[in-house]
């Protein structure tokens, strides 16, 4: 009798354990299913039960949800929130979203969040060959011998292909390259300028300051020009300072 | 004659009796509800028409009157005159100032009615139509019958009220205290909003007649002995007591019959914003409160077209003066006072123009932290920007992103908003922007509603190319970018929400056309991407522009320039020429004041519909080039007066002392040794990256904090140096020691990259040779003075002997050798952090703290906190110095002339300087140093 039993609780048990497999299961597959955008107006955070929604979808593995999820930690800026973001973006890397692979590489590159783990973070820029930010950030690795071995030779050449695709700090960084000669440039001022220049039209505040302070004091070749350098140095000011990205091609140069 | 009733005239005849008739239709008492905004304390007196006094009584609190219809009263026939008239304590709630305001003996307002209805209004209308039916009458009131009362009545009515049954209908009173969305699209509810609007445009009108009424500390105070809404009640009886609005020989008119309903209707917009539900704003969108047009406008016939300028201003960021507020200087390439001018000229030259703002207005400068920290601007008064742009009679403006960086309830206050969040209640009864304000993409949480009006639909009229004066209902709606939620999340979480731009889009715009919009103007807080549209988007325009309905698009936010020919090329269906995206027409002009951007478009008119048929967008700059100088365009000297005292206010601001200092702090010497000026930037950045590490990032805890600063001003080309002299300390003097407006970010670095770090500062000396007797000059002039990083919290010193890369020497902390291996951490700023300098190591990478905090700031809050800066607490510590040795001849370098700058020398305890000579072109003194001391 009392075998019946415990055959009995067991097959009971398995078929309760198996139950909410798959129902954990269809709720994953049903998460996967909401389209992007759909996540997106959620986030917007239209009514309580929006935001819980969205936290939902996060938890049963929607990519996008996830990131959000990041985001708004983020954006609340404590430590917690560091944390927590830490916590999302491993998630959203995870089910393959590639900014949140970028993220995730960052946050162990600094140690936000998370520990720092460089080795961890080359993974993570490795794992995005067509994204620039990631190959530019590669990159530098590389050269530097973090997170793994050195490979100067490759790294400058994907610092090189990032700028070639705009990202902002690799072209600011082969505009440094070439005013003061590193990293195999031969020094050359007016390389350096167009480098400057052009991550400058992507309204990257350090490469507005530079030119700045160039022109403020006659640097690199160019002639003084106080008034240009007043409105270039205002606006890295209102850039560095603002919340917002300012991530817009603007012809400035 | 109208009877009261069948049973009433039967009971008439039984007048004489005092038993009351009971008859079904007859009411027992008629209440008497006043309105100019709520009435409180004023005697109330009916009388018939030959002046016996038939009842009396006094407004109550509530500001109405009950009359009991007995003794006879029930039974007698009208009309009737109720008079409310002032007296000692009498008071009425002006709506235009938002504040009570006395009614005093000799004031009056009168109603005629022809019965004794439950509920009589006597308002500035009743008082319109009482004057009109005196001059009907020859001044004989008591010859007037039924019909005449009926006549005048119904001629107001038709004029200025035609959404109400009746002008003697109970408008719904209005005082200081009442909420948002109180007025509903019911009789007294439109009654009093049409009041509401009266009054504002009275107000507007008072503050345009009294000379410096507007620059004003309390706008309100300077206005209010003028009565405004019983002054407009008196003028537009004197007015329409011929029976038209022509007000041709008005002295100080407050209105222009010409355009009496246009300004009306605007201000009906932005009392429905503060007072009405959501139906009450759809009346009045559908201009259904509307008064008649004047006479000479005509309507459109198919062919009609108008050439209409869409004048934009985007971005201006309180800057009003061409002001630079950290140098305390004139900066003429921006400033909206300059861009004054070119709205005049622009208005002359397009007799058909409307003025738009597309957002970002009310923070940037330090002019906005003044009026929204420092001295907090008074609800009786508006922004600076806003008095400005109330003078050049802008027409409507959107709500940016940066609107929210002061709160909400800053925000309600400023712009006059009913946001029905908690905490915003005061905004609706302050002074703010003289137009409307649209808002279409966020929503109060809490009951869903826009927080401000999604739309308006502004009544206007215009010139044909034939010369035709013609209406137009221009419907403008406003979108902000919904990661606001983001950026200003503290401010914003669970008390608002955002929604795509384009869904409001999708949702609005059909209800505007629907409304009976001509032409939908979009002001579009938002740049120009054709990235995949997502609800988040900030630069959307290219999708509102595929939105069925829209006809043109004012952008703003990526302070850019659009269409200039060079910006938003290459952009599939971005003609950036002529200034089109996806065929609208759309204008982009910069920011700060920069530009105007003028949307020219030609509006033509086929019998059904206004299409525009050509447009072309021109941008108007208050900078050109003539030859090779830059021209700047004049200011506007109305705009700076206007505004003076919150100029000088905010210089004194950035000029006053946050702080004292004992001791002189002088850039003289930075170069050449630690002064009390490096020292007190690193003070102030490593006292603020160990309290953010201590709260945030315990896990670095345990890891040395230094400091990095560099001097900025040594006389470069003869700029002078940073010279704080004991007394006050200024926001203005800080920003000349930390001369850029970098923000704080802190690294995470080894030691090797802190002895590159010193290593590349060390570049700018000279390889000095000790053997050589002629002089040498120990800093090399082709080295920027800001690269010059020196680092507090470890000791070391520079071998200027020695080769660039091998000059530092003794690198230690706490008298401990630094490993290369070990980890420290260094407060600097972003520029060094994302590798500006080319300092090894640092390219974002090393970055672990960038809170978007000024370095400016930060030392600011150091000296604030400290009170009083001292050379025992603050002052230079000998952390580095230059390795000793024997020179045989002169180490040389320049500084300053000042005769004190040996004393400033050894108050920093730099004791190896010395006067050689001065410079042959005198500006700067030659300084010798004595590297064997």
């Amino acid at each position: 009798m009392q075998m019946k039993w415990i055959i009995g609780s067991g097959l009971l048990l398995a078929l309760l354990f198996s139950g909410t497999a798959a129902w954990q299961q269809q709720q994953r597959k049903q998460a996967l299913a909401v389209p992007d955008f759909q996540v997106m107006q959620l986030s917007l955070r239209a009514n309580p039960a929006n935001s819980s929604e969205l936290e939902h979808l996060a938890r049963y593995g929607h990519p996008l949800a996830a990131r959000i999820m990041a985001e708004h930690a983020k954006a609340g800026g404590d430590s917690t929130g560091m944390q927590q973001a830490a916590d999302w973006y491993e998630q959203a890397a995870q089910a393959g979203d590639e900014q949140a692979r970028f993220e995730l590489g960052m946050t162990y590159l600094k140690g936000e969040g998370r520990t720092q783990d460089l080795a961890q973070a080359r993974h993570w820029f490795a794992a995005l060959p067509a994204m620039p930010q990631a190959q530019f950030r590669l990159g530098q690795m590389l050269i530097n011998g973090e997170g793994g071995p050195k490979d100067v030779a490759r790294g400058r050449q994907l610092v090189e292909t990032a700028a070639d695709k705009h990202e902002r700090v690799a072209l600011f960084t082969l505009g440094n390259w070439y005013r003061y000669g590193d990293n195999g440039k031969p020094k050359d001022e007016q390389r350096a300028l167009h480098y400057y220049q052009a991550a400058a039209n992507w309204q990257y505040a350090p490469a507005l300051q530079e030119l700045a302070m160039a022109l403020d004091n006659g640097e690199m070749g160019l002639e003084v020009d106080t008034v240009r350098a007043q409105g270039l140095r205002n606006m890295a000011g209102h850039i560095a300072t603002c919340k917002e990205n300012h991530t817009g091609f603007i012809k400035l140069f | 004659m109208r009877l009261i009733s069948l049973a009433g005239a039967a009971c008439g005849a039984l007048a004489l009796t005092l038993v009351a008739c009971n008859s079904t239709d007859s009411t027992s008492s008629s209440t008497v509800q006043p309105s100019l905004g709520l009435i409180t304390g004023a005697d109330v007196v009916l009388k018939s028409l030959d002046g016996k006094v038939l009842a009396t009584g006094a407004t109550n609190a509530q500001g109405v009157v009950s009359f009991e219809l007995k003794n006879g009263l029930q039974t007698l026939q009208g009309p009737f005159l109720v008079e409310v008239d002032g007296k000692a304590g009498a008071k009425y709630f002006d709506e235009g100032l938002n504040t009570d305001v006395d009614l005093p003996a000799g004031e009056s307002l009168h109603a005629v009615v022809n019965t004794l209805s439950a509920s009589i209004g006597v308002t500035t209308l009743t008082e319109v139509a009482y004057n009109r039916l005196l001059t009907l009458k020859g001044g004989k009131l008591a010859t007037a019958g039924a019909a005449d009362v009926n006549q005048a009545n119904e001629e107001v009515r038709a004029q200025f009220a035609p959404e109400l049954k009746s002008i003697v209908s109970a408008p719904q009173i209005v005082g200081s205290q009442t909420a948002a969305g109180t007025l509903d699209d019911d009789e007294g509810g439109r009654y009093a909003l049409k009041l509401t609007a009266l009054a504002k445009l009275a107000a507007d009108g008072v503050e345009a007649n009294t000379p410096d009424a507007s620059s004003a500390d309390d706008v309100k105070a300077a206005l209010k002995g003028q009565r405004p809404a019983l002054l407009l009640a008196k003028q537009l009886s004197s007015d329409f007591a011929t029976g038209t609005l022509a007000n041709s020989n008005l002295n100080g008119a407050l209105y222009q019959a010409a355009n009496f309903n246009e300004k009306l209707q605007d201000k009906l917009s932005q009392a429905v914003q503060q007072l009405g539900t959501d139906k009450l704003a759809s009346t009045v969108n559908q201009h259904t409160a509307a008064p008649k047009p004047p006479a000479n406008v005509a309507s459109a016939v198919a062919g009609s077209q108008i050439n209409l300028a869409i004048l934009q201003t985007t971005d201006l960021h309180t800057n009003v003066k061409s002001y630079d507020y950290y140098k305390t200087v004139d900066d003429t390439t921006l400033g909206f006072e300059r861009t004054a001018t070119l709205i005049d000229k622009a208005r002359q030259d397009n007799p058909n123009s409307l003025l738009v703002d597309d957002g970002d207005t009310i923070q940037g400068t330090s002019l906005s932290d003044y009026q929204a920290l420092v001295n907090p601007v008074s609800c009786n008064t508006p922004l600076a920007i806003h008095k400005a742009m109330n003078f050049m009679h802008y027409d409507v403006g959107n709500v940016g992103n940066h609107e929210f960086n002061y709160g909400l309830p800053f925000l309600a206050q400023v712009t006059g908003a009913s946001m029905r969040v908690p905490g915003t209640e005061a905004g609706k009864g302050c002074e703010g922007p003289k137009f409307p304000l649209v808002l279409a993409n966020v929503f109060n949480a809490a009951d869903k509603r826009p927080l401000f009006a999604p739309y308006v639909i502004l009544n206007r009229t215009f010139t044909t190319t034939d010369g035709k004066r013609v209406p137009l209902k221009v419907g403008v709606i406003g979108f902000t970018p919904p990661p606001i939620m983001n950026w200003d999340k503290r401010n914003l979480d669970g008390k608002v929400f955002a929604i795509g731009v384009k869904e409001a889009a999708e949702k609005y715009v059909p209800e505007i056309r629907k409304a009976g919009a001509d032409i939908v103007v979009a002001l579009s807080h938002g740049g120009i991407s054709d990235a995949p549209y997502t609800p988040d988007m900030e630069n959307a325009v290219y999708y509102i522009s595929q939105v069925p309905g829209v006809d043109a698009i004012v952008s703003g936010h990526s302070h850019s320039y659009f269409p200039d020919g060079v910006n938003y090329a290459g952009i599939k269906n971005v003609d950036n020429k002529k200034g089109l995206v996806n065929g609208v027409p759309t204008v982009m002009a910069g920011f700060w004041g920069k530009a105007l951007g003028v949307l020219k478009l030609n509006l033509a008119y086929d019998g059904k519909a206004w299409k525009v048929a050509d447009s072309q967008g021109v941008l108007q700059y208050i900078n050109n080039k003539v030859g090779t100088q830059t021209v700047a365009v004049a200011a506007k000297p109305e705009i700076g007066k206007l505004v003076d005292k919150e100029h000088q206010g905010t210089i004194k601001y950035v000029t006053g002392g946050v702080g004292k200092t004992e001791y002189r702090i002088s850039s003289f010497f930075s170069q050449v040794g630690p002064t009390s000026a490096m020292h007190l930037i690193n003070l102030a950045q490593t006292d603020y990256v160990t309290t953010y590490i201590k709260a945030n990032l315990p896990q670095y805890a345990n890891l040395p904090v230094l400091s990095a600063a560099a001097p900025f001003k040594v006389n470069f080309r003869g700029t002078g140096f940073t010279d704080i002299l004991p007394g006050d300390v200024a926001i203005k003097n800080v920003a000349d020691l930390y001369l850029y407006p970098n923000t704080l970010e802190a690294v995470k670095i080894d030691g090797a990259a802190l002895k590159l770090w010193l290593e590349q500062a060390a570049a700018q000396f000279n390889q000095i040779d000790p053997t050589k007797t002629t002089d040498q000059y120990l800093i090399n002039s082709t080295f920027p003075s800001y690269n010059f990083d020196q680092i507090d919290g470890v000791t070391y010193e520079i071998d200027v002997t020695k080769p660039q890369g091998s000059r530092i020497v003794n690198l230690a902390i706490n008298g401990q050798p630094v490993s290369p291996t070990q980890q420290v951490i260094v407060a600097t700023n972003n520029y060094r952090a994302s590798g500006g300098g080319g300092f090894a190591g640092l390219d974002g990478s090393k970055t672990i703290i960038s809170g978007g905090d000024a370095n400016r700031d930060i030392i600011v809050n150091y000296i604030k906190a400290q009170k009083t800066l001292t050379l025992a607490n603050q002052g230079a510590v000998q952390n580095w110095r230059f390795s000793k040795v024997k020179t045989a001849g002169n180490v040389l370098f320049e500084s300053s002339l000042d005769a004190a700058a040996v004393a400033v020398a050894r108050q920093d305890k730099i004791n190896n300087v010395f006067q050689f000579a001065p410079k042959a072109d005198g500006t700067a003194e030659i300084f010798r140093i004595d590297l064997g001391m």
